[in-house]
């Protein structure tokens, strides 16, 4: 990593001014305007031409309509009755095979013969559509939040792993999506891992023939895009980046179609040679109304051991959480910092004390905040990962954790019940509440009758509700506790 | 993230196969951090192939009962190829006798088909996973990495072939109607010396081993998944039983991909280890000794100068399901008489552990400072006494149906009658 050039650090993110919602920034992106009474056909705006469409919500709750589309050219937006030609954020590319999690044998060039656009929408739009679709927008004060993470198809040669895709008993996740859609919900909350088709399906398995595999936009079509598709209209997203999105792996996607900023070909992970750059990005809030707000953090590459304080992604991570610390100084505001990694929750091992949260964030954030590990403010973290669901509780005082990474690729086994009070989840933590269970589904968190106050339900990919938790004052207190059997 | 069954240890910074030389058929280890630990994040694949003569030669070695001490013995003799080269010799303690009818081996006799497929002894580590986790190996135990390095042991074991070392084996072999081609293949002096001996033996029986014969892939499993038979309602619903991880969660440890044409990707293995805790076998003449326990991969890993071995006591390498159903006696220490009663006590271990252990000696043969490396995570037995298990009585029995599709056409006429109500 590089200690040198803060940008490269940091993103562009850091650099930009303040975004800000503005129909002068809206302007700015959208140059072709038409009168929408009588809007002259355009090749680019049809239907046939665009392969998916979506909002999502960046930092300074900047709402960002993006398209991908197999035209040259980017369709055009209506915005409350006003047309314009969507901005290309980034064109058509065969990325030349990099290195990757894999050898390069069973790696291959990254291939996206599509277009994607985008436009940053005005807080103030009641409509948005793009061709025939009708896009869903922020809502002021989001009533029904959806968590998902880890939600892709597992194709991986190293471990022999291959789902069957092609079976949602196995692989769930499009079920997930339409049982989350159903749900109505004003906001979802996507916790990372977005892409799993890492290898080529083995010869002669029809579980996953013919599937996509690498990190090409059929991979990200086949394991998000298309099964999502309902849920992509249903809400806007949040979109937190996973482990599986680190510049070797799938990050060359995540940055063309996820990334809340600007695209910027030195972060797009094309080129190895960027990479202690395009694997960090700058921590952001997105207000959930007035009295709520999520801090989206990216842990994409946080490996496995405590960092030393000399190690540059220390460094890194520390002026990042620097930053968490300033977001979540907000009195009167319910703070939620989302990551990937469990920071204060558990990953099962078999035969062993489950093991501990990350120690890699843990030995950055015990440098800022002690054994507190986060910064005054934050009352819950969220995160995916570990493939499970998990609501866990402290008595000294730290954040309560949920982790929800059961939304489509291969489980996790469940953890002890009853738990090891002994296993502690970091240096001076201890757990004091733990409900947790591991089948596949997917969590709501809806708002409470008191200011920042929610209730968070773990539901199975069918709906069955598995567990209610309400949370206020940085605690949770769920329904039932230990291992929650989905059979019952 | 995945951990799949969960990895395995917390202490994995000093875990290490520091002992281990690298083999070719391995690929290349990598450090794990700072620590000695060595892993591997790609599985090996065991390659091998036809050797058509020898294995002719290791199959006369294989059913040569003149080998024992006394003779008498043949390896065919426990690894039976009517009962898919298992089975017991009818001892009905879940143990063989040896040569000498007077002495019983310690563990049941694993079958020996679809063998070929066993990789060596190694730590995986997925690039997802928090730990790394032993596979492969051959013997419940993971202790000999080839085939070729089998034979010696039945072979000078006191309790199963009695020979007094391997010179003792290679006089035997010198004499033997086959002996001349052995010279022919290896050289007249191949019985100079008990290594060249029984390292010839060792070839050749590892020749046979992973011949074709020895993985027929002839069952209606195999139909199936080839798209020439089919399995009945009963026997589908034991398959997603079987696979479903709210249900048996089987298929987390016993492998398979039914949607493959290819059925060696259906071993029903992953060749990892684990500690499931089967009930003291009260039978087996070693365990009138209270203090004696199995206690299965520990012992390897001190072999090898594992650090803390101790974290592995308990710890049997999972088997294939192959021909499961036609097996004389179940689990490394034979205590289970039948199909059905294996998979009972995994739906109701934990909700109901008093069926299968002593009351109030729960996990009985596994001793007490070891009990903590028991598996008490995977669905069906992380359930707590007095839950409802994950799998009723009728679900139990379609899981039984899937299991006997497993059996090679050979076997199907060993094949008991099928499971009727619960005892």
């Amino acid at each position: 990593m590089e200690h040198a050039n803060f940008r490269r650090r940091f993103g562009a993110r850091a650099y930009a001014a303040a975004g800000f919602i503005s129909a002068a920034v809206f302007a700015a992106l959208a140059p072709a305007c038409s009168d929408n009474n009588n809007p002259a056909p355009d090749a680019a705006s049809q239907d046939a031409n665009l392969r998916a469409a979506w909002v999502e919500i960046g930092d300074q709750n900047q709402a960002i309509a993006r398209v991908i589309t197999t035209y040259a050219g980017c369709p055009l937006i209506v915005v409350d009755g006003s047309s314009s030609r969507m901005s290309q954020r980034v064109g058509p590319a065969t990325v030349p095979q990099r290195t990757t999690a894999s050898a390069a044998a069973d790696s291959k060039p990254s291939d996206f013969p599509v277009t994607v656009c985008e436009a940053r929408l005005p807080s103030t739009a009641q409509k948005v559509t793009v061709a025939s679709r009708t896009l869903p927008l922020p809502k002021a004060s989001p009533q029904r939040i959806a968590i998902i993470a880890d939600t892709g198809c597992r194709m991986k040669k190293s471990s022999n792993s291959f789902q069957s895709c092609s079976d949602p008993a196995q692989w769930p996740f499009a079920r997930t999506a339409q049982a989350v859609a159903a749900m109505q919900p004003d906001l979802v909350l996507h916790i990372g891992d977005y892409q799993y088709r890492e290898n080529a399906c083995p010869d002669g398995t029809a579980g996953c023939a013919g599937s996509p595999w690498g990190y090409g936009w059929d991979t990200w079509d086949a394991d998000l895009f298309t099964p999502a598709a309902p849920l992509l209209a249903a809400a806007p997203w949040v979109v937190v980046r996973g482990n599986h999105e680190e510049c070797a792996r799938a990050g060359q996607g995540w940055f063309r179609f996820l990334d809340t900023e600007a695209y910027d070909v030195e972060r797009s992970c094309d080129d190895p040679v960027n990479d202690s750059f395009a694997n960090y990005s700058y921590p952001y809030a997105v207000a959930l109304g007035s009295d709520t707000q999520v801090i989206v953090f990216d842990s994409a590459k946080t490996g496995a051991a405590a960092l030393k304080t000399t190690d540059a992604q220390f460094v890194t991570y520390q002026q990042q959480f620097m930053k968490v610390a300033a977001l979540a100084a907000k009195s009167g505001v319910t703070t939620i910092f989302a990551n990937h990694h469990p920071i204060l929750g558990y990953a099962p091992v078999t035969g062993a004390d489950p093991a501990p949260g990350n120690q890699a964030l843990q030995s950055v954030m015990n440098s800022l905040n002690s054994t507190a590990y986060y910064p005054p403010g934050v009352q819950l973290a969220m995160h995916g990962h570990v493939h499970d669901f998990q609501a866990l509780n402290f008595s000294t005082g730290q954040p309560a954790t949920i982790v929800a990474g059961n939304g489509g690729d291969a489980l996790d086994v469940n953890l002890p019940d009853p738990f090891p009070a002994s296993d502690n989840v970091a240096a001076g933590a201890t757990l004091e509440s733990i409900s947790h269970t591991s089948t596949y589904g997917f969590m709501i968190m809806e708002r409470g009758a008191a200011a920042g106050s929610w209730t968070f339900k773990a539901y199975t990919v069918d709906g069955k509700l598995l567990t209610s938790c309400g949370f206020a004052a940085a605690r949770l207190s769920c329904d039932k506790s230990g291992f929650i059997d989905p059979n019952s | 993230m995945r951990s799949g069954r969960g990895g395995r240890a917390a202490s994995v910074a000093v875990l290490a196969l520091a002992a281990t030389a690298a083999r070719a058929d391995l690929p290349p280890e990598r450090p794990y951090g700072d620590s000695t630990l060595r892993y591997r994040v790609i599985a090996p694949q065991r390659a091998f192939a036809a050797r058509p003569e020898l294995a002719a030669l290791g199959r006369r070695v294989f059913f040569d009962p003149a080998l024992s001490e006394p003779a008498g013995l043949a390896c065919s003799g426990c690894h039976d190829p009517r009962r898919a080269f298992s089975g017991d010799r009818g001892s009905a303690i879940g143990a063989a006798p040896g040569s000498r009818p007077d002495r019983f081996g310690t563990r049941n006799t694993p079958s020996l088909l679809y063998a070929r497929y066993a990789p060596p002894l190694y730590l995986f580590m997925d690039d997802d996973a928090v730990v790394p986790e032993p596979r492969g190996g051959l013997f419940a135990d993971g202790r000999i990495d080839t085939l070729a390095q089998l034979p010696v042991q039945p072979l000078t074991n006191p309790l199963e072939m009695n020979n007094r070392g391997a010179a003792m084996v290679v006089r035997k072999l010198a004499r033997a109607p086959y002996a001349g081609e052995f010279r022919r293949r290896f050289g007249a002096a191949v019985f100079a010396t008990p290594a060249r001996g029984m390292a010839a033996l060792g070839e050749a029986l590892e020749a046979f081993l992973q011949s074709d014969g020895m993985a027929p892939f002839s069952s209606r499993y195999d139909d199936f998944i080839r798209g020439k038979g089919r399995l009945t309602a009963q026997e589908l619903r034991g398959l997603a039983l079987f696979r479903n991880p709210d249900k048996g969660n089987c298929a987390s440890c016993h492998g398979f991909n039914e949607t493959s044409s290819d059925p060696a990707r259906s071993l029903f293995t992953d060749y990892a280890y684990e500690a499931v805790a089967v009930p003291r076998n009260p039978a087996l003449p070693a365990n009138r000794d209270p203090a004696h326990h199995d206690l299965g991969l520990c012992e390897t890993a001190k072999a090898r100068h594992w650090p803390q071995p101790e974290q592995w006591c308990g710890y049997f390498r999972t088997p294939s399901l192959r021909n499961v159903a036609v097996r004389e006696r179940y689990m490394h220490n034979g205590f289970f008489k039948d199909l059905r009663t294996v998979v009972r006590y995994y739906a109701t271990r934990g909700t109901d552990p008093w069926t299968w252990y002593p009351k109030g000696r729960m996990f009985d043969d596994v001793p007490a400072a070891y009990r903590r490396n028991l598996n008490i995570n995977s669905t069906p037995y992380n359930r707590r006494e007095g839950m409802k298990p994950s799998l009723d009585e009728g679900e139990i029995d379609a899981i039984v149906a899937f299991l006997r599709t497993l059996t090679d056409q050979a076997y199907e006429d060993r094949l008991p009658a099928a499971a009727g109500a619960p005892p």
